[in-house]
């Protein structure tokens, strides 16, 4: 897969840029998948270069297939599409989740884990275009609004790291040995999370993580 | 590991000991009765010449210088027996003369000498003032002594193989598991102390003072094994403790009621009857703590079909090194074989039946939950993936023929096809896990609630989708409770980490009253009971109580095994 991955040219780099936005669909359901894919096609300006009904096919196909966006579903199967957020590089195309389901877990799931849009499938097709195009100019697209600070909340791997350890209660000390920085390091880690979320003490982080489910795993690890 | 093979290791050595210790008297004593004869100063009669102070014979009151009447059986002296008239006509007799008319040797002195080398089995004796002093008339003061070393013997050399036979046996069958899973690993401490009992029994039997304290004290060291390995499964530490505590002070009593043999006491059946008692004590409480029916306080959870037999097994292992130590009591083999033969009639035909039955039932709700839950899901799946799809797509079409109306009317009908799907089996639950799950579920129970539903989550790895759906549904029933019967604000604490996930619900209501799991059954409500079926299907721990305060508290504790 990473082989695959550095063999493929990056979007945009071989190619000079197209007026038309380059879509991929993947979704289990062959009927919504081939009914969409023809929806879409028609619209002007939009051209649907691929289509995946499973996790791998779709790995395979932003591998393969140099694309502005993906439509992703969340139910591919028994399996979960927000797996692709977690496995896609950083290069990759900007993904939709277009989904059937309008809870706002999913929309700070995805959010969360990286992506640039969330559009409930029954939504208005003038709506899905709006955000097709958004996002492929570099925007962000969410018909469900996450809820307040919850979704917002995308933190670095470290950063998750210490919230997770002033959550057990620990000092500056301890989760600094814990792991294996200084001190002084924890506390700047600290005062960053505490501007960027407007928090006045380390128990407020923790209640706020706590309430906000900081330390969910993303789906698939 | 090293403990347990440690424990094993001492356990054999107690166990070769003993029968070290019991092959003994067989092989280098006889069975003594402690008495030396000699001839006394005429050298016409056999007399008690020394008495060992710690034999038999001594205990038995046999004293230096008393005459021997029979050895082995064999007359040494004629008493004179009385001579009576012929009945007179009223069926009176009157003693007419004796004869002899005083006692008289049947034996010289040669040939008293010559019993003097002979091993003795039983003496007839007699006080020398008694045997000067009798009248025929009066009759003899003669008393009877046997020593039937022999047959002793043969009995001891019986028990010691039995003793073997189930030390050997036992072991094979109780290590292969076929005793039940539970025992397999008390093999050995259990063999020996079954054993032990049968392998001291010529000690015992030897009824030498010396002998009969090696013997108890050689007892007690063999309960210890199978003491200490009982204790081990006591889950409780309290209890344990407890265990630990009584298993010391009925050692050191057994223990001094085995020296206290060495001394003369009074009444030797009754210090036999506290030492057998003491001794077979030092098993049985850890035994039955560990079984459980010592142990008072209320059950968190049904211990199931399983807890049942394991508790069975247990209790029956601790209870029956009782039975083996009767056999020092003369009894033999007979009140072990009995208390087998029952425990296998009972197994057969009462406690495996019952066990098999109670695994089933459980057997069957479980698969009662699973098939209801897979039909759940496919409900759902078959719902989102067909008509759901297949409806939006509906509606894509209504919209682009301009039909705003028709694609309006479309989509609410895919909001309610949507609910029932998460109804059925939420989404989220198998996308994102258990914590948000909980968010969605206390948002929308907020609303029924009327006031505060709070989540404080901390979901830090994702477990089994068996246990987070079990785990999930707990949380659904506890709140539903919450709603329906407690007051709000209603905290749901949920915490998720690789060592584990605990869930904890409280109300601020009047609290979960002690009858409400009775009386709940009784009205046909189910919650308690299948929250408690759902957290004994994952191993779960589940807590249902009311704070002193008041207020309803629900908790779920899971550890991966």
């Amino acid at each position: 897969m990473a082989a695959a991955l550095t063999d493929a040219p990056a979007p945009g780099a071989s190619d000079p840029p197209a007026p038309a936005i380059r879509l991929l669909i993947v979704d289990d359901h062959p009927v919504v998948r081939d009914g969409t894919a023809a929806l879409l096609a028609a619209q002007p300006g939009i051209d649907v270069v691929g289509t995946a009904g499973s996790i791998d096919e779709a790995t395979a196909l932003i591998a393969a297939t140099p694309a502005d966006v993906v439509l992703l579903d969340i139910r591919l199967g028994t399996d979960s599409g927000l797996r692709l957020l977690t496995e896609t590089p950083g290069d990759a195309p900007a993904i939709i989740v277009l989904t059937a389901y309008d809870y706002p877990q999913y929309a700070e799931a995805a959010l969360r884990l990286g992506a640039s849009g969330f559009v409930l499938k029954t939504a208005p097709l003038a709506e899905l275009l709006d955000a097709i195009r958004r996002v492929a100019g570099g925007g962000m697209a969410f018909s469900i609004r996450p809820r307040a600070g919850s979704g917002l909340a995308r933190l670095s791997e470290r950063e998750l790291d210490v919230v997770r350890l002033v959550v057990d209660g620990r000092s500056n000390d301890e989760i600094g040995a814990r792991l294996g920085i200084g001190p002084k390091t924890v506390e700047s880690h600290l005062r960053r999370l505490f501007e960027r979320f407007d928090l006045a003490s380390r128990t407020e982080l923790a209640t706020r993580a706590l309430r906000e489910g900081w330390l969910e795993v993303p789906p698939g690890t | 590991m090293s403990a347990s093979l440690l424990r094993d290791r001492f356990a054999l050595v107690i166990a070769v000991l003993a029968f070290a210790c019991g092959l003994l008297p067989l092989t280098i004593a006889r069975y003594e009765p402690g008495i030396r004869l000699g001839l006394d100063s005429t050298g016409e009669r056999l007399v008690v010449a020394a008495v060992d102070p710690f034999g038999p014979a001594y205990q038995d009151g046999v004293q230096v210088g008393m005459v021997v009447v029979s050895f082995n059986g064999t007359p040494l002296i004629d008493l004179p027996q009385p001579i009576y008239s012929s009945p007179d006509p009223n069926g009176g007799q009157t003693v007419v003369g004796a004869e002899p008319s005083a006692p008289r040797n049947r034996v010289g002195p040669d040939g008293l000498a010559a019993l003097l080398g002979t091993s003795i089995d039983g003496l007839d004796l007699i006080e020398p003032w008694d045997l000067v002093s009798g009248r025929a008339v009066q009759g003899y003061v003669v008393q009877g002594f046997f020593y039937p070393g022999w047959r002793d013997g043969e009995r001891s050399a019986f028990l010691l193989l039995i003793g073997l036979a189930i030390l050997l046996v036992g072991t094979w069958w109780i290590a292969t598991g076929r005793a039940g899973e539970q025992l397999r690993g008390l093999a050995i401490p259990l063999v020996t102390a079954v054993a032990a009992p049968f392998a001291v029994s010529s000690l015992a039997d030897s009824r030498l003072p010396l002998a009969m304290a090696l013997a108890g004290l050689l007892l007690v060291a063999a309960m210890i094994p199978l003491a200490v390995v009982l204790a081990e499964r006591i889950e409780d530490a309290a209890d344990r403790r407890f265990a630990h505590v009584a298993i010391a002070l009925f050692t050191i009593a057994a223990s001094i009621m085995a020296v206290s043999s060495i001394s003369q006491p009074l009444n030797r059946d009754t210090l036999d009857n506290l030492r057998w008692a003491f001794t077979g004590a030092i098993p049985i409480l850890p035994g039955f703590i560990a079984a459980g029916p010592l142990d008072l306080r209320a059950g968190r959870t049904n211990p199931g079909a399983g807890g049942l037999l394991r508790a069975t097994e247990l209790g029956l292992a601790g209870a029956t090194p009782l039975f083996a130590l009767a056999a020092g009591g003369g009894l033999g083999v007979w009140p072990l074989a009995l208390w087998l033969t029952a425990i296998a009639l009972a197994g057969r035909f009462t406690v495996r039946p019952l066990a098999r039955l109670a695994t089933r039932a459980t057997l069957q709700r479980d698969l009662v939950v699973a098939a209801t839950e897979a039909e759940r899901a496919r409900l759902a799946a078959d719902i989102h993936d067909d008509a759901l799809q297949e409806l939006t797509l509906l509606v894509r079409r209504l919209e682009a023929s301009g039909d705003s109306e028709g694609a309006e009317i479309g989509r609410t009908v895919a909001d309610r096809l949507r609910a029932i799907c998460g109804d059925l089996r939420l989404p989220i639950l198998d996308d994102l896990g258990v914590g948000p799950a909980l968010d969605w579920l206390v948002l929308r129970i907020e609303r029924l609630a009327g006031g505060e539903v709070r989540l404080e989550r901390s979901d830090d790895a994702r477990h089994n989708p068996d246990v987070e759906l079990a785990i999930f549904r707990v949380a659904q029933e506890a709140l539903a409770n919450a709603v329906k019967h407690g007051k709000p604000p209603i905290v749901v604490r949920y915490r998720s980490t690789p060592g584990g996930i605990s869930l904890a619900i409280d109300d601020a209501g009047p609290g979960i009253s002690d009858a409400a799991p009775a009386d709940a059954e009784k009205a046909g409500r189910f919650g308690l009971l299948n929250m408690a079926q759902r957290a004994d299907q994952i191993g779960a721990i589940l807590d249902v109580k009311r704070w002193p305060s008041g207020g309803t508290h629900v908790a779920l504790e899971w550890r991966p095994r």
